[in-house]
């Protein structure tokens, strides 16, 4: 950075700095695969001292890519227009008036520098402060005399005229949201131009603190249902950025600080400026049609945890444990975007074959090969394989975007395809979801399947009146969870899980007995032990495997070894469930009895009433404190499952 | 030294590459440092060190004297690095 050697300007060379200034910052630039915003521009400012213009344009660009700085973004914003004339020029270009609430001095050269890093050349008008209204009602204004593509309204809660506390909220709201729909208008009308609105942050002090929610006319709930009207009111040329989000994602006390409103009429403290710019400016080439198509993945620690060609099927992390619940929800939230519109490839180095496996054989995949529109396996170089895929997909490299968790192939893909933006994963899958929601350009301006939308709509209508009816009784609560178990055999596939769930279940585990993975293996292969597991599912979520049973049959007995739950399932009845399962496997192997022993742990002794609820009878009391119990399968039948539908593997 | 940093500073608010400081430079004598320059720098200045200035700082910070002075009385003693 700068303060590594000050500019030379005004100190004598020190020969002791073996090193230029320029040289140093270049040299930590390149040990960061992100390079902080600063040291951009101090990269800039020294190619601009040698006189190199376009690769001093090339890394101011580069600072719009960290928004955690202010005065990188303030600096280069003004940097910018003396030497983005010596860049290639872009194909794309935008008129951009900024008509503000607040002083905008700060944001509007900022938008500039945001758009401009996203490919667009750009022209900004900055209307004069908090004349937005005379602007745009007086024809014969400078803001028409400008022409504008693009106006962005850049408003603030404070503009609003919502009193604190409304008698009459529903009109109050009305006549607010049409202050701004007119404006809407008149500029759609006499410009031609398409609207961005920046909607309003809630200030984090609430005079009505949490009472502030029931009261319809307070003015927070009001600033609130004035967002929503607005939203709805929104034709296809309105594009909105989400304002009270943005204050939410940096932090209400960052995104308000009154020092700058009582000095400067700053509504927006300093600091959160560069992200309002930066998601200003994604709006906008949204709006142009600049959005990326397509996320090329990579599979082995990207979409799921360990190597598949090395750790087989059963051995990689998805779904289960902390690791696996990371990936899943990464894969959940490219089924996400996947719902905007976004196509999903990949290109990974493996076998073709065994980077099929977890699609086809796993369980807990969230993403399907179907969910994929372009699927390349092997071992070229990955740069070759994105054109490739790019060319099939009849997509300019400028679509898509790159991720994989190693910085080698990102590195290879950012060397070799400069026009395709990778993605920077943390080394912590539960990181990804957030490294890849940070990427600006995968904004989509509209939902264009309007029937998925409806269908949608229809579900979440009926959804509601069953919420309504769940929360009468219990036996309305269980049936309305729509619960669908799978109860088989301990395979390969889930022992792993089983042994993890043996090792750890405390709260609801009969015997609390800690079988190895070699004991349970030994009693698979005997024909003596029978073993299953449930994985269950509902209407919210999809829980894997949560229960595990072993039993032992003894001529007519069949012995409950173990019977356990994972703790997210108690008190959902899939005991039952588990017990009607034993009572079939004691019948097909001729046994009449079903025997069980209780175990009390220091931990809460829930499973004792298993035994209490479904009819098996106290036999003994024993000196440790166990019990024994018993069930006739015979004389009793079959123990009941009311609420569990069980579905084939 | 805080000098050096805070000079770094205005070189970027100001937008000025040869720009030179000194204790005693005055605001209404340097090109651009106006009320908005202000607000910016001492937010820049807010950034770089970790501190806070009171809006009543921001008005009586006339000269880069004043605005040491007052990164000292907060307890930034010197140059530190950046991260």
């Amino acid at each position: 950075m700068s303060q590594v050697a000050p500019g030379e300007a005004t100190r004598p060379f020190d020969p002791a700095l073996t090193e230029a200034p320029l040289d140093a910052d270049l040299r930590l630039a390149a040990q960061l695969e992100a390079p902080p915003g600063q040291l951009c521009l101090d990269i800039a400012r020294g190619y601009l001292r040698q006189g190199e213009q376009t690769t001093a344009g090339q890394w101011l660009l580069r600072v719009a890519d960290d928004v955690d700085e202010f005065r990188p973004w303030l600096a280069g914003a003004a940097l910018l227009p003396s030497v983005v004339g010596s860049l290639p020029a872009p194909a794309r270009s935008a008129r951009i008036a900024v008509l503000g609430t607040y002083t905008t001095s700060q944001l509007v050269p900022m938008i500039g520098l945001a758009v401009r890093r996203f490919g667009v050349e750009v022209e900004l008008f900055e209307g004069d402060y908090a004349q937005h209204e005379q602007q745009l009602l007086d024809p014969g204004s400078t803001f028409y005399a400008f022409a504008p593509d693009y106006v962005v309204i850049a408003a603030h809660e404070g503009a609003t005229r919502l009193s604190r506390l409304e008698g009459d909220p529903e009109s109050a709201v009305a006549a607010e949201a049409l202050r701004w729909t007119s404006l809407w208008r008149l500029a759609r009308e006499r410009a031609g131009c398409r609207i961005v609105q920046h909607l309003f942050a809630v200030r984090p002090e609430a005079p009505f603190g949490h009472l502030g929610t029931r009261l319809p006319g307070a003015r927070d709930t009001m600033i609130h249902a004035l967002n929503a009207r607005l939203s709805e009111e929104a034709g296809d040329d309105v594009l909105l950025v989400d304002c009270e989000r943005l204050a939410a994602q940096v932090g209400k006390r960052h995104w308000f600080d009154d020092r700058y409103w009582h000095i400067a009429k700053q509504a927006v403290a300093l600091g959160a400026l560069p992200l309002l710019a930066r998601q200003t400016a994604a709006v906008v080439a949204a709006g142009i049609g600049l959005s990326k198509k397509c996320i090329v993945l990579d599979l082995d620690n990207t979409l799921w945890g360990g190597v598949i060609g090395e750790d087989g099927v059963d051995g990689i992390a998805i779904g289960e444990g902390p690791e696996g619940e990371a990936f899943l929800a990464f894969q959940r939230f490219l089924l996400d975007l996947k719902a905007t519109g976004i196509l999903l490839a990949v290109c990974s180095k493996n076998n073709p074959a065994d980077a099929r496996l977890p699609f086809d054989q796993h369980p807990d995949m969230a993403v399907r090969l179907d969910d994929i529109v372009a699927f390349e396996a092997g071992w070229d170089h990955k740069p070759d394989v994105i054109r490739r895929i790019a060319a099939d997909l009849g997509l300019g490299l400028d679509s898509l975007i790159f991720v994989d968790d190693s910085p080698f192939e990102r590195e290879a893909v950012r060397r070799e395809l400069p026009d395709v933006d990778v993605i920077v994963l943390p080394s912590d899958p539960s990181g990804y979801v957030r490294a890849l929601s940070e990427y600006p350009l995968l904004e989509s301006v509209r939902l264009t399947d309007d029937d998925r939308h409806r269908t949608a709509q229809y579900q979440a209508r009926k959804r509601a009146k069953t919420e309504e009816a769940a929360i009468s009784d219990l036996p309305t609560f269980w049936r309305s969870l729509d619960m669908r178990a799978t109860i088989a055999p301990i395979d390969d596939l889930r022992i792993s899980r089983v042994a993890q769930l043996i090792a750890k279940t405390n709260q609801y585990n009969l015997t609390t007995k800690r079988h190895s993975l070699d004991t349970l293996q030994q009693m698979r292969r005997s024909s003596q032990w029978v073993h299953f597991y449930a994985a269950l599912r509902d209407r919210f979520a999809d829980h894997g495997v949560v229960a595990v049973v072993l039993a032992k049959e003894d001529d007519s007995v069949l012995e409950i070894d173990t019977l356990l739950m994972s703790c997210r399932v108690i008190g959902r009845t899939l005991e039952q469930a588990l017990l009607s399962r034993l009572c079939i496997e004691a019948l097909d192997r001729g046994c009449t009895q079903l025997r069980g022993r209780y175990v009390p742990t220091a931990k809460i002794a829930l499973a004792n009433e298993l035994f209490i609820t479904n009819g098996f009878i106290l036999v003994s009391e024993n000196d440790d404190g166990s019990t024994d119990w018993h069930y006739d399968v015979a004389e009793q039948g079959l123990i009941q499952n009311d609420y569990v539908t069980i579905e084939a593997l | 030294m805080i000098i050096d940093e805070l000079e770094d500073i205005f070189r970027d608010v100001l937008n000025d590459d040869r720009l030179s400081l000194t204790g005693d430079t005055i605001q209404a004598e340097l090109p651009g440092w106006d009320s908005l320059a202000q607000v910016n720098a001492l937010f820049a200045v807010e950034e770089r060190f970790g501190v806070r200035f009171s809006t009543r700082e921001f008005q009586r910070i006339r000269t880069i004297g004043d605005l040491a002075q007052s990164l000292t009385a907060k307890g930034v003693t010197a140059s530190r690095p950046t991260a």
